[in-house]
């Protein structure tokens, strides 16, 4: 079993005429650390940095496994990512979605994989194209391509909203799951509605200089 | 630096009272029509000149990521406009003398009418773009992209159909027929219209400059 | 476990498997093309017929006319490669997991096919409906997949270049007329020759050399268009 670790060294992120966060650092071997702050804070960006999916005004991020720095490459498949933004082909059905990301990411999943993937989040009996999902249903999907590529590092933005008891139940089993073995990074609004953390970082507010650390 | 630009007024004024005074009419052309060599050549030389120099200076973004790269890049797109506009007005002129007709959907000068669509299409390009950083990106992919095709439009094209333009400076025997007074006034006219480019470029690239670091500080040092 | 990683192809191969999924399901966009296709090419039968043209004339104008219903057809699907991505905002899951080049190379697969099926379609049609002769059909063979390469490698990536600015559709066409143009105009040469059955290859040559630069520019700059 690979141990991972992923660090920010002095994050900051800035669009023109609005500084976002600046200075925001931290490492994680596993466990949780909970990303918490009000709309507009910069949580969402902040995560797609970490994901690769933006790059930062200045810092960088680092993400181990074994030792060993990950190029940015290999963090494609080796950080599983999730927004609320993620969105998936409506024609397709949620098995021919995760095929699809699997295989164009050069790590085709099984049959068997996707379903117990699918079943992991409580979408085994769901066919039909996404087009048709509630929203609860596409979050779940969202939870599984997270998970779908094998990740080392799992970064969830917004994992809980608009899903019922029964699927939070789920996430927060998958998200414990997960922890022990592996870095799991969780972005919302309030920390009542992420599971236990490890860590928490906490976002002050719209165009805060500094994120602050606690345990 | 600053001499030479001074010189640059005096030097352009010389050259364009000798494309008039020194050298004989050409041959083979109607009346004092081919002295229109010694600025409607150098207008198209500068035009494709400002291309080379916008592809470098993307280029040159996209691997050092300097914002004044891509301001420099945007001058010289500018400049390019203009210069090519010139060399299609110019070249209607002549048109007009020796064929009767303004435009006449020639090979040749068609591929300056899509070099000024070309421009266009960069400066229209980036005005669609918000975001500065994305707007270098996209518009030096684009000016790159661009300047890979570039040799199929101007001169793969007009020489894979038949033309009406007249033979080129740089003709299949490769040899320069001209006399020598033509031949001195137009690689001057050359010099002088490539000097007016690099000052034009450089205080263009400067206002931009300018430009940025104002917006920079009126945000209070934020970047 | 070693198993053997998918290489560049069977990943580019996934893309334009599910673009050409998503189309068929679809289906209005599909038919919405060919509808086009079929449009232009009566119209121009209409106006003007098997023998409305002067005989010097004809082979020219035929492969002007076929080249304008090819491109402009092809032209209604070419800009979306990208752009639905970006509209639908599955964008971000695929920028997540593939790098630049792996799309672009299956989103210009999937147009080159298509481009193809239009192709496929339109030329026997039209060269019933207006008397065309075709002397050389390799050498019309040739041109068509060409130029339908070239048409389709420098869509998809203007396309991605596109796909993340304003007012998309007006953008797409202005930016790729002018880097088009020294694409259409040997194919239409290359047209004229393969009717008239004397291919003496220099057009053909002047769109392979377009399709080797275009490809090999939109290789190296797919990662810039492509990231954020």
């Amino acid at each position: 079993m690979a141990s991972a670790r992923i660090e920010a060294i002095a994050l900051e992120k800035s669009f023109p005429g609005r500084p976002l966060f600046a200075d925001v650092s931290f490492a994680l071997d596993r466990g949780v650390l909970a990303i918490v702050g009000p709309n507009g804070s910069g949580k969402t960006t902040l995560v797609k940095i970490l994901a690769g999916l933006l790059t930062p005004t200045a810092g960088t991020v680092r993400v181990e496994r074994d030792g060993r720095l990950l190029s940015a490459e290999e963090r494609r498949s080796a950080v599983g990512w999730s927004g609320p933004d993620l969105a998936f082909y409506p024609e397709l059905t949620a098995r021919e979605n995760l095929d699809f990301f699997g295989r164009v990411a050069g790590r085709p999943a099984s049959f068997e994989d996707i379903r117990s993937l699918l079943g992991g989040v409580g979408l085994a009996e769901a066919g039909g194209p996404v087009e048709h999902f509630s929203t609860g249903m596409k979050q779940r999907l969202r939870i599984a391509f997270a998970f779908l590529l094998r990740p080392d590092v799992v970064l969830l933005d917004e994992p809980l909203s608009g899903v019922d008891a029964d699927g939070r139940r789920a996430v927060a089993a998958l998200v414990a799951d997960a922890a022990r073995t592996m870095p799991v990074v969780l972005a919302a609004t309030a920390r009542e509605e992420l599971p236990d953390a490890t860590e928490v970082l906490e976002f002050a507010g719209r165009n805060t200089g500094q994120g602050k650390r606690y345990k | 630096m600053k001499l030479l630009k001074l010189l640059l007024l005096p030097f352009m004024g010389a050259v364009v009272a000798a494309a008039f005074l020194w050298p004989e009419p050409a041959k083979g052309f109607l009346g004092e029509s081919s002295r229109i060599v010694f600025f409607h050549v150098p207008c198209a030389w500068t035009a494709a000149l400002a291309f080379l120099v916008a592809a470098g200076y993307s280029v040159a973004w996209l691997v050092k990521r300097q914002p004044h790269f891509d301001e420099v890049a945007e001058a010289a797109v500018r400049l390019g406009l203009l210069f090519s506009v010139l060399t299609l007005v110019t070249g209607s002129l002549f048109a007009k003398i020796m064929w009767g007709s303004y435009w006449n959907w020639d090979p040749r000068e068609s591929s300056y009418l899509l070099l000024v669509f070309l421009y266009s299409a960069y400066l229209f390009l980036r005005a669609a773009v918000d975001d500065p950083e994305r707007r270098a990106r996209i518009g030096s992919a684009y000016a790159v992209f661009a300047a890979v095709l570039m040799p199929f439009l101007v001169f793969v094209a007009p020489r894979v159909t038949a033309s009406l333009h007249p033979q080129t400076v740089i003709n299949p025997q490769g040899k320069i027929l001209m006399d020598i007074p033509t031949r001195t006034v137009f690689f001057t006219a050359l010099a002088a219209f490539t000097g007016l480019f690099f000052w034009m470029l450089e205080i263009q690239s400067r206002l931009a400059r300018l430009d940025r670091e104002r917006a920079k500080s009126a945000r209070g040092g934020a970047v | 476990m070693s198993e053997r990683r998918p290489g560049f192809f069977s990943r580019a191969w996934a893309v334009c498997a599910k673009d050409a999924a998503q189309e068929l399901r679809r289906r209005v966009a599909i038919a919405s093309i060919f509808f086009f296709a079929a449009t232009a090419l009566a119209l121009v039968s209409y106006a003007v017929g098997p023998f409305g043209l002067p005989p010097e004339a004809r082979s020219r104008l035929d492969a002007s006319l076929l080249w304008v219903i090819l491109f402009f057809s092809a032209a209604t699907s070419l800009p979306r490669a990208f752009v639905r991505e970006e509209e639908t905002g599955t964008g971000l899951g695929l920028r997540k997991v593939a790098p630049g080049v792996v799309v672009l190379a299956g989103k210009a697969l999937f147009n080159f096919l298509l481009f193809l099926a239009i192709a496929v379609l339109s030329v026997p049609a039209f060269s019933v409906l207006l008397e065309w002769q075709v002397r050389s059909p390799a050498g019309l063979a040739a041109v068509v997949l060409l130029g339908g390469w070239g048409l389709s490698i420098v869509s998809t990536f203007l396309s991605a270049l596109v796909a993340r600015a304003g007012q998309r559709n007006v953008l797409f066409l202005v930016v790729s007329f002018p880097l088009l143009v020294p694409l259409l105009l040997p194919a239409i040469a290359a047209t004229i020759q393969a009717s008239e059955g004397a291919v003496d290859g220099t057009p053909l040559r002047v769109l392979a050399a377009y399709d080797g630069a275009a490809t090999c520019a939109a290789y190296l700059l797919a990662a810039v268009a492509w990231e954020d």
